[in-house]
């Protein structure tokens, strides 16, 4: 189970570290990297699901996207989601998950990513 | 100069300026501090220079409390050794110092802070850490790391701060073999060694300590008088002697408040939790005992709370170090804290008391529902890969607050000198379990908001919360320090309220225990003891 953790926190470190990735890269790339990365994560959608039935208010698609405009994927965004992620820690805006502690923010790009999908 | 006890006749008076009984960090701090102002002490010691089976089996007791305390069924035996050096024979060494928020009031937890200033007591400490041979004091990693060591994990800062425990390394840590030559040699200072105080006899008007009546495994009683004793025998010991002192009172010596043998604590220990940093690479080593090069000094990282924090939280004061665990054990951990495992445990703990145990059928259901938890609980950490991961147990050690529930009590049982053995009841209150979910949650928010990971917390009720709970041999509080006689035995002074040449030494006098190991602590104030007794005694 450590392994799939592991791998979520190396998609929110992903985003978190994208602003530092060499500029030179082409946009259109770290773009598809980053879906692949989401669609593929088992660990993304399980504590997706999880925060979702924790939640269930917030198990709205249009509601999330407001919360976290991941459609908006830059490198702004990319700084903006690591901000907040550390905000919530600061300001212990945090959610358990799965035994996890996690800062909202991730949750909900997780529960996100989830409904996503379920829907697709 | 060295005196055997099993060889001085029956009823013998001797005599000396102080008496103080227990040679361990405590005894022989204040014999060494008094001898250099040429004050004539007579040091008691239970055991001779090394250990023997006979005199450890008067620290024989039973545990009713906690069962977590080391040794579980006999903590009172397994924790401590009897003989010239005390416990320091087995101590780790880990040095540091109370902190100041330590020896606050706090109006959430009762009891707790000190009846002395932090700067008023904090001089002490310099010449604790010489005995200790710790060196120069210094908390603050700046002061050890270089690019040779361990470094901590880069935090944020405004939650848990990074320090350390300075580490008294093997060779100097043994208070019964670096200092005993030094004692044997001394003009002043008389080691009586296999001689066990037995009771503290008062005057008539129970004002002052006339003697004490001491006892060998050979059977020869004797008595030593003086105009000034001190009992320096150990977090429980201290108790034991005073309850057991009746002739005057049956509730025992400075014991008018029932206050003697209450307030026992311990340290809390857990290990509880899974860091999973988010760089494959992070270390965690500072967080474990590291040497720094060059010098015959070791040190051990960890992280502790904030005074705001343990304010503003209404918890009591904690540290965390990290232990890297293989990355394949973390499902014997969770498997640990699952409910069957528990029971399995509480089974096997009723089982070896000879009790019937409490719930019986809930557990076996516990049991039989959740078998794959029991066996990988019990046999799983034997198979686990030896794969050193970059995951990391969180290992916390907390303070407990003052329990006038908690204590050391006298059974019906006695020892081989006919001595009422004890029963240690190490109870926990609900602020000890809240500092350590409070704890738990500043590591998860100050590594999350540090970009350094995420903490894993396997949900647990409270009853396996407290079953993972264990102590550390710190005995403290038995015969706590308060200015108000109903609440404390011993005044700021360390003297015992009510008599006039009685003083305790040691953790017993601990009224709050902070996060700190007490073995500096103990040694620091025993010095500043040291210093009172000498206005009086030259």
């Amino acid at each position: 189970m450590d392994n799939i953790r592991r791998k979520f926190l190396l998609i929110c470190a992903y985003f978190i570290m994208s602003p530092s990735l060499s500029a030179k890269s082409p946009p259109t790339k770290n773009k598809f990297d980053r879906v692949k990365l989401l669609l593929e994560s088992k660990s993304m959608f399980e504590v997706g699901k999880e925060y979702l039935r924790l939640y269930p208010s917030e198990a709205d698609k249009e509601k999330l996207f407001e919360m976290v405009p991941v459609y908006k994927v830059h490198k702004k965004w990319c700084v903006e989601v690591q901000c907040q992620i550390k905000r919530d820690f600061t300001n212990e805006d945090i959610v358990n998950v799965n035994g996890w502690i996690l800062a909202r923010t991730e949750a909900r790009i997780a529960g996100l990513s989830w409904l996503s999908y379920v829907s697709s | 100069m060295k005196i055997d006890g099993r060889e001085i006749d029956n009823d013998t008076y001797l005599t000396s300026k102080i008496c103080i009984v227990g040679a361990g960090a405590a005894g022989i701090t204040l014999a060494r501090s008094l001898s250099k102002d040429n004050v004539d002490v007579l040091l008691v010691e239970s055991g001779g220079f090394e250990y023997d089976d006979s005199t450890q089996e008067l620290y024989d007791g039973s545990n009713i409390g906690h069962a977590g305390e080391v040794g579980s069924i006999n903590p009172t035996k397994s924790c401590r050794l009897r003989f010239f050096g005390g416990s320091t024979n087995h101590w780790a060494g880990n040095c540091r110092q109370l902190d100041e928020i330590d020896f606050q009031k706090k109006k959430y937890a009762p009891g707790t802070g000190w009846p002395i200033s932090y700067d008023d007591f904090k001089p002490y400490y310099i010449e604790a850490a010489n005995v200790c041979h710790i060196g120069k004091q210094n908390y603050d990693p700046k002061m050890w790391v270089t690019d040779e060591t361990p470094q901590p994990f880069k935090i944020k800062g405004d939650k848990l701060k990074n320090t350390l425990y300075q580490i008294s390394i093997t060779k100097f840590r043994n208070f019964g073999e670096i200092y005993r030559k030094e004692i044997i040699d001394s003009k002043v200072i008389r080691i009586l060694l296999y001689s066990n105080a037995v009771e503290i006899i008062p005057t008539s008007n129970s004002r002052e300590i006339e003697k004490i009546k001491v006892k060998t495994l050979n059977g020869k009683i004797f008595y030593i008088k003086s105009s000034h004793f001190v009992i320096a025998m150990g977090g429980i010991e201290n108790a034991r002697l005073l309850l057991a002192s009746r002739t005057a009172s049956k509730q025992g010596v400075g014991n008018d408040y029932d206050s003697v043998g209450r307030y026992f604590m311990e340290h809390t220990h857990i290990t509880s939790g899974i860091f999973l940093p988010i760089n494959p690479k992070l270390n965690g080593s500072y967080y474990k005992r590291f040497k720094i090069p060059n010098q015959d000094m070791f040190v051990k990282g960890a992280m502790m709370p904030l005074p705001e924090q343990i304010k503003s939280r209404e918890m009591l004061n904690a540290s965390v170090s990290l232990n890297s665990i293989p990355r394949k054990s973390a499902k014997y951990i969770e498997a640990e804290l699952s409910q069957g495992f528990v029971s399995t445990r509480a089974m096997r703990r009723s089982i070896t008391r000879n009790q019937f145990p409490d719930d019986f059928w809930k557990h076996v259901y516990n049991i039989v529902s959740g078998l794959d938890d029991v066996v990988l609980g019990t046999y799983g950490r034997e198979f686990a890969e030896s794969e050193l991961g970059n995951m990391y147990s969180l290992f916390i050690h907390a303070e407990q607050a003052p329990n006038r529930k908690s204590r050391v009590l006298l059974t019906d049982k006695v020892d081989a000198l006919g001595m009422n053995q004890v029963a240690l009841d190490w109870q926990l209150l609900p602020i000890d379990f809240k500092t350590i979910k409070e704890m738990q949650m500043l590591i998860a928010l100050e590594l999350g908001q540090s970009g350094l990971g995420r903490l894993f917390l396997p949900s647990a009720t409270d009853e396996v919360w407290s079953d993972l709970i264990f102590g550390g041999c710190h005995h403290m509080g038995t015969t706590r320090m308060d200015i108000n006689p109903k609440l404390g035995v011993v005044n700021s002074d360390a003297r015992v309220h009510g008599v006039n040449n009685l003083w305790i030494a040691g953790s017993s006098i601990f009224p709050s225990s902070g996060a700190a190991n007490p073995t500096l602590s103990i040694v620091a104030f025993t010095l500043r003891l040291a210093d009172d007794l000498k206005k009086v005694l030259i």
